[in-house]
């Protein structure tokens, strides 16, 4: 086993998972002194009838300071500075953030000023500028992958100024996360692929990143198994509550293992073809990772080589050589992305020219490789990457994951 | 019973001594770099004018601040943050980090793996700060210890390392 | 099968392990805005030396820590009488326990009374009567802290507290704090999160969040502990003033697995070994830790046959993928209990028969068996009688429990 010199590991977000979890919030917004919450969510999850259920789950036992539904996908400060008058103005006590990764970025910028009592989220921004617990708050992811209920990171933009700003503290962590499973039982079947990839994604990168430990593994090897022993079954079979669950609950394991030990080029470059051409967060993941394996794969092979247990079962693992289990792993992992694409009719994209729009036009052109590798190399998970990653070496990625070739492991730059 | 006392923290005086001697060195390695190195060049222009990158150890120092100043010149700016408009920090938690990093027993990316010291401030531009720290290391340091260092030793042609090198140690210490 | 019902899950303790890891006390407890810590120290740790690595850690910070050492083996209230008077009128904002569970316990009920008001210690007992976060409260654990250092417990006199509060902010685990354990300790410390461990992670209904820390616990255990006994002895080379060697790594993975061990116990009602080996404890001069190893594959068994524990999934964590793979499926459960007897006979040459090998090895004579379960099933209404029974029996031949 893998003991690193030096380590940490810290996930304290409580997580209630089940069937019927929503029911139990009134207790536990009880037991943290608060009585009249603020439900946060987007029009897409109003639309997709879960604020109903929600609402319906709580209501006879708690009064709900107010609803709004609001949120956009690119929040910004000027919603937050909304929000914190609604709140306000309905006396209430504490957040409850329903949906996924902009809402509760959106909850936390929230948080910070309501309990703070300030006007300008501007004198937060930046790493460990709180210093103390903020109102209670309660995140019910309704995606299954983001993990951003356990990460102690909001991005919010200024879109007067054109900026991104990172707040970070462990302050901004809900307390409690609901995993339940009403909550992502009606998904279409393409997004239940691309968002369980990005879980898969959190979970292997943090397995083979610099800043694994022991800890982070565990969590990642269980995401792993759980997300790769029900993702078809849910495909195939929409219904499957149980199922639905399993995948939640693998995406919170990986959402703890990342959040520990962060992730790596996959990321890197996911983040920045969605930056530049606006390609969904899950599909990047998914087309990434193969690419992300065989890019490091002279640093980190024997890691990867024990990703196929977790991945391919016992059976696999045990009629594979082990010098050929790395290999092995990322071809598994290039065979799922196959078949998601077969039984999703081909929506769950395999490359990039595979991506479409709404309209059926390719959102990822040759031409804006430039762009995207120029940010690339200034984005933050690169430092978590185990090889170095310049402009050349997105640019050599970039080619090869463009129409689904296995990326030529002798052209990645090695140590001189 | 037990006893109670009070403990005053000591002061580390001989690794704050090295650290100061050695960021200082580097603080002026680094402009100089800036000036011999297209690639180092090229960094500093993705950062804006007006721009300072403080590298500081909390909490009583030493820091190594560099800048651009409105015309766009790379500067060296000392060895404290006092009275000084910083907009990159990255800042190491300790002095016990600061030698672990500075006597490279642990990389920059392995400092920041094991949360020796973190970031405040845009993220891209501590990238291109962390390139250029990482060239002038290259520069400095052979390359048995330089490898411990920087992430992925790049590979440049002999010329280019010990012209650099030649000039970078002249400059910075002697001031020419 | 799957929990498929409410599952609820909390583990708030930041775990930091390795070189360094006491240096970053000073800014966690920046991050809680506390710049005045009261270290509280054990005489045991006193005797091993512990202080000065852990005073020399603020050197050079701007913290002015106070530093009590001496916590006497058996608190009671007058101490925290002391040290609460202490504490305020020093003007103290954190607690940082160092050493054995003894100073752990009594620093979680010092800081009910520190974060509230003095006549909490009344309105607090029981289970989950504290209602708010406490001061920041830090622990740096030997092994012999035995889980109470991971754990929301703790009593004193007659008062006793449950609370997810009480559970410690921040944990560090130092290469210079865990170096000073004798064998035994590791032994029993091991011993006792292996069982907790091992019950947790082969639950007839699996809950994924307790899994992976059990699993890490187990695997953590069963690859450091034979290797770090058996290089207990050896001195340090010049090279590993510089890397941190295996016996390093291993015996810091040891505490941090015992830590889980503890934290698990608390997550999980205590399983038939850990409350037959306390009892069994009272009849012989062996640890309940030490005696939990023992007993482990026997309970184990049982619980299989009775409950349909998973002992299958067992061997995963204990030997590994490549074994697990190769083993035929129905045989999976029996191949681990062999690894768990096999530990036991390890242990029991590396000890020179100190670790004994069956209870009889142990010195406990049968008929002391029924007196004792009798006594547990007063305190305990849902103990098994007949099951326990022959768990013993079994432990004290060295059979495997094959039928109930």
């Amino acid at each position: 086993m893998y003991l690193p010199e030096y380590c940490e590991f810290l996930s304290p977000v409580q997580i209630a998972s089940g069937h019927h979890v929503l029911e139990k919030i009134p207790g536990f917004l009880k037991a943290l002194n608060a009585k009249r919450p603020l439900i946060l969510a987007d029009k897409g999850v109003t639309a997709a009838g879960l604020i109903g259920i929600v609402e319906d789950a709580i209501k006879d036992n708690v009064q709900i300071g107010a609803i709004d539904d609001d949120v956009p996908p690119d929040s910004d400060l000027k919603v937050v500075s909304r929000l914190s008058d609604v709140y306000r103005k309905n006396n209430c006590d504490a957040i409850i953030a329903v949906g996924g990764g902009s809402v509760l970025d959106t909850a936390k910028g929230l948080n910070i000023l309501v309990s703070e009592d300030a006007d300008n989220l501007m004198e937060f921004a930046g790493a460990n500028k709180l210093k103390r617990p903020l109102k209670p708050f309660i995140a019910i992811p309704t995606t299954a992958g983001t993990g951003s209920e356990l990460t102690m990171a909001a991005v919010i933009a200024d879109h007067d100024n054109f900026i991104k700003i990172l707040f970070g503290s462990r302050f901004l962590l809900p307390d409690i996360a609901i995993i339940d499973s009403r909550m992502t039982l009606t998904l279409p079947a393409f997004f239940t692929a691309a968002t369980a990839m990005d879980a898969m994604t959190h979970a292997v990168e943090s397995y083979i990143c610099l800043q694994k430990n022991p800890l982070s593994d565990a969590h990642a090897l269980s995401a792993i198994s759980l997300i790769s022993k029900n993702l078809l079954n849910v495909i195939r079979k929409p219904d499957d509550q149980e199922g639905r669950l399993l995948l939640a609950k693998a995406a919170t394991l990986a959402g703890m293992a990342f959040s520990n030990s962060t992730v790596g080029i996959v990321h890197t470059l996911g983040h920045s073809v969605g930056g530049v051409c606006g390609v969904p967060h899950g599909t990047c993941m998914s087309i990434f990772l193969p690419y992300g394996l065989e890019y490091n794969y002279h640093l980190v092979n024997p890691f990867i080589a024990e990703l196929l247990f977790p991945l391919a079962g016992p059976e696999v693992y045990a009629d594979t050589p082990e010098n050929k289990r790395a290999e092995k792993t990322i071809e598994y992992i290039r065979q799922l992305n196959q078949d998601l694409h077969d039984a999703t009719g081909g929506r769950h994209a395999r490359f990039l020219s595979e991506i479409l729009n709404r309209d059926g036009e390719q959102m990822v052109k040759k031409s804006h490789f430039d762009a995207i590798a120029r940010i690339s190399i200034g984005d933050g998970t690169k430092f978590y990457n185990p090889e170095e990653i310049d402009y050349d070496d997105s640019m050599l990625v970039l080619e090869a994951s463009w129409d689904g070739r296995p990326l030529n492991r002798n052209l990645v730059k090695k140590n001189a | 019973m037990g006893e109670y006392k009070t403990y005053r923290p000591k002061r580390k005086i001989l690794k704050w001594l090295y650290l100061y001697v050695f960021m200082w060195f580097t603080g002026r390695a680094i402009k100089i770099a800036a000036k011999v190195d297209d690639e180092v060049k090229k960094e500093f222009d993705s950062i804006p004018n007006n721009f300072n990158v403080a590298l500081e150890v909390l909490p009583y120092g030493p820091a190594l601040v560099v800048g651009k100043t409105e015309d766009g010149k790379v500067q060296y700016l000392g060895s404290s943050t006092k009275d000084k408009k910083i907009d990159l920090r990255m800042i190491v938690h300790n002095i016990e980090n600061a030698m672990q990093l500075f006597t490279f027993q642990e990389s920059t990316a392995i400092s920041f793996m094991r949360n020796r010291l973190y970031l405040d401030g845009e993220i891209p531009y501590a990238a291109a700060f962390v390139r250029v720290f990482d060239a002038v290391e290259v520069y400095l340091l052979p390359k048995i210890i330089a490898k411990l260092a920087v992430k992925r030793y790049p590979a440049w042609s002999l010329i280019r390392k010990l012209s650099g090198r030649v000039k970078i140690y002249l400059r910075a210490g002697i001031g020419v | 099968m799957s929990r498929t019902d409410y599952s609820d899950f909390l583990c708030p303790i930041k775990f930091c392990c390795g070189k360094l890891a006491l240096e970053t006390l000073p800014a966690e407890l920046r991050v809680y805005n506390a710049r005045k810590p009261l270290i509280l120290f054990s005489n045991k740790a006193v005797i091993n030396g512990l202080i000065d690595p852990v005073k020399q850690a603020f050197d050079d910070s701007e913290m002015v820590a106070g530093i009590y050492d001496g916590v006497p083996e058996s608190p009671t209230l007058s101490t925290i009488r002391e040290l609460s008077d202490i504490y305020i009128k020093n003007g103290h904002d954190a607690l940082i326990a160092v050493g054995s569970g003894s100073v752990m316990n009594l620093a979680k009920v010092l800081n009910i009374v520190v974060s509230g008001e003095p006549g909490d210690l009344k309105t607090c007992q029981g289970e989950d009567k504290i209602t708010k976060p406490l001061n920041p409260f830090f622990v740096v654990p030997e092994a012999s802290a035995t889980g109470l250092m991971a754990n929301g417990s703790a009593c004193i006199d007659n008062f006793s507290f449950t609370s997810r509060y009480l559970i410690p902010d921040y944990l560090a685990i130092d290469p210079r704090i865990v170096q000073q354990e004798t064998v035994g300790v590791i032994i029993d410390a091991a011993m006792r999160a292996l069982s907790s461990s091992s019950f947790a992670y082969t639950l007839p209904d699996t809950d994924y969040f307790i899994d992976p820390y059990a699993y890490l616990a187990i695997q953590t255990i069963c690859e450091n502990l034979i290797p770090v006994i058996e290089n207990a002895d050896s001195k340090k080379g010049f090279k590993d003033y510089l890397i941190m060697n295996d016996t390093e790594k291993g015996k810091m993975a040891l505490v941090t697995a015992s830590v889980i061990g503890g934290f698990i116990s608390f997550c999980q009602p205590a399983g038939i070994v850990m409350r037959l080996s306390e009892a069994l404890s009272e009849y012989c001069q062996l640890s309940s830790g030490i005696l939990a190893g023992l007993l482990l594959p026997y309970g184990l068994e049982y619980a299989m046959l009775k409950e349909g524990y998973q002992t299958e999934k067992l061997l995963l964590a204990l030997a590994g993928p490549d074994v697990y793979s190769r083993t035929p499926e129905n045989e999976r459960g029996k191949s681990a209990m062999g690894i768990l007897r096999d530990i036991q006979d390890k242990l029991f040459h590396l000890t020179d028969g100190y670790i004994p090998r069956t209870l009889a090895g142990a010195g406990i004579s049968e008929n002391q068996f029924s007196e004792m379960i009798e006594r547990m099933s007063q305190n305990d209404e849902g103990i098994d009688s007949k099951g326990c029974l022959s768990i013993l029996n079994h432990a004290r031949e060295g059979r495997p429990v094959s039928d109930i």
